[in-house]
């Protein structure tokens, strides 16, 4: 099983988007996924119209009292299923820090589904915390969806920062850029100076449609809702770049 | 393992069509919402030996797609555009199945095994949310076999389809299906009931020599089988070879050929002189006739492999060839169709047919017919072996392309005779022995084909000249192409001694004595 991460520190960038939108193309492709929605705000959950709600919360998970399997939800679309966001989650912080090894405990609730899933993707809260600390920990990859502004980019020289001081060298990164205005002088500036210095920087580019946002109103994912269309068709772009990079991490 | 199980289908049997609103009426408690309708025929699709199934795959048709799925789990392994059969692998996207779909296919093609005409109209049940929480599938399927015929009378089924995390929806609707349709069980995979439903089984292939010899029993009965079974496969490689499906059809059918009359020819003593001579002449013929439709497909099928040992600037040179062989091929095929349609054919297989089924005679004339079949084997493989042996060590550096053509044909009988009379021996001491020699047959084999493909290029490039469409380039790559395998020639040759010594070391020779010609002199 692949474990596939959407991050970054700043929020409204487009995570939960590419989280949900691979989920649905990886499930297309024959892949058995299942998205985790570790945001306590419960965007992905929403857009699959599934309660956020957890019996027993991020607590009973990781007191062993309830098995992430016996939460997972099957959504509207074959082959894609997920555990839904609680808002208890906004506490799963505390929560890890009490345990033995805080930073490997998500990995040791995810083995397990291992049997059944070929591809988990994790849609992270923004913010640097132990629950990133543990996504860092068990992900192969972290899909980092930046906007072409200074400040997003400074965020993701964070980022950088932090993974390699805290030693988490082994997980691949796969920035993107998200929410692109082509029409913006700024934003191809922007783009062509981190082409020139991060050659991890993926292909895809996903620029900014309203029918991303219309995924809140129809709550289901634009490459359902609208599969032809351009935002549609860039995340498929970026499925199967992200599927190739995959392969090779 | 798992503690929370996946949910599984269910089906229930509706013994009257259901109508469209009769199914909102009796789940009147619940939000029903139409989501898809579907009418199509699905086609289930494989190799003729079946390479798909055991390669744990299956392939599906519909109007629209091709698709591939993985046979323990039904994971989808990808899908490629809608082709009509038979379907090479060439024809298909080559991600699919993990880009080993040319691996598996090899040269057949996928050909239909099974049919399913299906109307299948989806509704979700919903909550509050719209969210789908369970599905209903209204299924009427009618089973076909690969011509197209129906093998059972429509099935009418509702299958509730739950969706996980969703249990409580699940027991409600299961409850009240139950109280209506009492006749209900966890759902069948329809290509799985489909061919059920057909005569051929898959993983199934008839002309295979995996018969059962009882040692003790009489020669004659013991050949009877071994050519019944040649036979089967002859009658069932011959439709696809007629429509030229594939070429593995017109090959597996001249190994059975060639196997008939290696049986006749080897095997003496067992059957009437006048039916050993009148059936060994005969299937002498039909090797002979469907020789060359053979030849076109292995040309063209070697065309990859001549344009890899050219230089690149030669291979668009062997296009005109490759024309050569495809008209040369369709040419084949269509003679072979004229001729075997002949009545003759069909009479002379027809009586085959009935002598092989035919009780043997009680008290036969032939030398062997009631002999115990064991002692014959031995006999017959043990004889063989030492003529391989002797006409090895016969060949010196300075032997000529004859003798070592003879001693493959030697060995060819020899691996024939241990096939057909293996499952007399210890089935752990036969095989090591079988694959020395066919390390030994790879060498002899490759010799001669590389011989024969000089030659016949140069028939080929003889023949194109005539026709006057032999363009300089093209003369010029057939002759590159004939150096390359002259080349190859001379160092399959020089293999041979090591790869006769290997062959014919103390130990090999020591394990057929033990074998075949324990207890003899």
């Amino acid at each position: 099983m692949d474990i596939l991460a959407t991050y970054n520190i700043k929020g409204g960038v487009g995570k939960t988007a590419a989280a949900v939108n691979l989920g649905h193309l990886a499930a297309l492709d024959g892949r058995r996924t299942v998205v985790w929605d570790l945001d306590p705000q419960g965007a992905a959950t929403f857009y699959f119209r599934i309660k956020p709600r957890i019996k027993g919360g991020g607590k009973g998970l990781l007191r062993k009292k309830r098995d992430l399997e016996g939460v997972i939800k099957g959504t509207d679309f074959p082959g894609l299923d997920l555990i839904p966001a609680d808002f208890s989650f906004r506490n799963l912080d505390l929560a890890l820090a009490d345990a033995r090894k805080p930073v490997r405990q998500l990995l040791r609730l995810m083995r397990p589904l291992a049997e059944e899933y070929d591809l988990l993707i994790l849609d992270c809260p923004p913010s640097i915390s132990l629950v990133s600390e543990n996504v860092f920990h068990a992900a192969d990859a972290l899909l980092i969806p930046l906007i072409p502004t200074v400040l997003s980019l400074r965020t993701y020289q964070q980022l950088q920062g932090h993974l390699a001081t805290k030693g988490f060298r082994a997980v691949t990164l796969l920035p993107f850029f998200s929410m692109v205005d082509r029409r913006k002088r700024m934003h191809l500036d922007t783009m062509a100076s981190l082409r020139d210095r991060d050659p991890r920087l993926l292909d895809t580019v996903i620029p900014y449609a309203s029918v991303v946002e219309r995924m809140g109103i129809h709550r289901a994912p634009v490459t359902a809702i609208a599969p032809q269309s351009p935002a549609a068709v860039a995340y498929g772009r970026l499925w199967q770049e992200t599927k190739k990079r995959l392969a090779h991490s | 393992m798992n503690p929370v199980a996946r949910p599984r289908d269910h089906e229930y049997h509706l013994p009257r069509v259901l109508r469209e609103g009769a199914l909102g009426e009796l789940l009147a408690g619940f939000r029903l919402a139409r989501q898809d309708h579907l009418h199509t025929t699905l086609w289930v699709l494989d190799t003729f030996d079946w390479r798909l199934f055991g390669a744990g795959l299956r392939a599906v048709l519909d109007g629209e797609r091709l698709r591939f799925q993985h046979l323990a789990d039904g994971r989808p392994a990808g899908d490629s555009a809608a082709v009509a059969p038979p379907v090479f692998a060439a024809a298909v996207d080559p991600g699919v199945c993990d880009g080993r779909l040319a691996q598996i296919l090899s040269v057949r093609a996928l050909l239909p095994v099974a049919g399913i005409r299906l109307a299948r109209t989806t509704y979700g049940v919903l909550n509050a949310d719209d969210k789908t929480v369970a599905r209903l599938r209204l299924e009427h399927r009618r089973y076909l076999d690969p011509e197209g015929g129906e093998t059972a009378p429509w099935e009418r089924v509702l299958v509730l389809e739950p969706i996980r995390g969703y249990g409580a929806t699940r027991k409600a609707l299961a409850k009240v299906l139950q109280r209506h349709f009492p006749e209900h069980r966890p759902a069948r995979d329809i290509c799985a009931r489909a061919l059920e439903a057909c005569p051929r089984r898959p993983g199934e292939m008839a002309g295979r020599l995996d018969m059962v010899l009882d040692p003790a029993a009489r020669a004659d009965e013991s050949v009877k089988v071994i050519l019944g079974r040649l036979h089967a496969a002859m009658a069932d490689n011959s439709p696809g070879m007629l429509a030229g499906l594939d070429p593995e059809f017109l090959h597996d059918y001249r190994v059975a050929v060639r196997r008939t009359r290696s049986v006749l020819a080897q095997v003496k003593g067992v059957f009437a002189d006048g039916i050993t001579r009148r059936y060994r002449e005969y299937f002498g013929g039909l090797g002979a006739l469907t020789g060359p439709a053979r030849d076109a497909d292995v040309y063209l099928l070697a065309l990859a492999d001549y344009r890899a040992l050219l230089e690149p600037a030669h291979g668009p040179a062997l296009d005109a060839f490759a024309d050569f062989l495809r008209e040369r091929r369709a040419r084949e095929y269509r003679r072979l169709r004229e001729e075997l349609s002949r009545p003759r054919h069909a009479r002379m297989m027809a009586a085959w047919g009935d002598f092989l089924t035919r009780p043997v005679p009680r008290r036969p004339a032939a030398a062997n017919a009631a002999r115990p079949v064991k002692g014959l084997a031995d006999e017959r493989i043990w004889k063989m072996f030492r003529r391989v042996m002797k006409e090895g060590r016969a060949i010196t550096a300075a032997a000529p392309p004859e003798a070592l053509h003879e001693l493959r044909k030697s060995c060819k009988k020899l691996r024939y005779l241990m096939e057909f009379f293996a499952s007399l021996y210890p089935a752990g001491e036969t095989t090591p022995l079988i694959k020395a020699l066919k390390r030994f047959q790879d060498n002899l084999g490759e010799y001669q084909d590389l011989s024969v493909q000089m030659e016949q290029l140069a028939g080929f490039e003889a023949e194109m000249a005539r026709e006057g469409r032999l363009a300089p380039q093209t003369r010029q790559a057939m002759e590159a192409l004939v150096a390359r395998l002259e080349a190859r020639h001379g160092v399959v040759r020089e293999a041979f001694d090591e790869r006769f010594a290997a062959f014919s070391e103390p130990a090999v020779q020591a394990a057929f004595a033990a074998l075949y010609h324990a207890g003899r002199d």
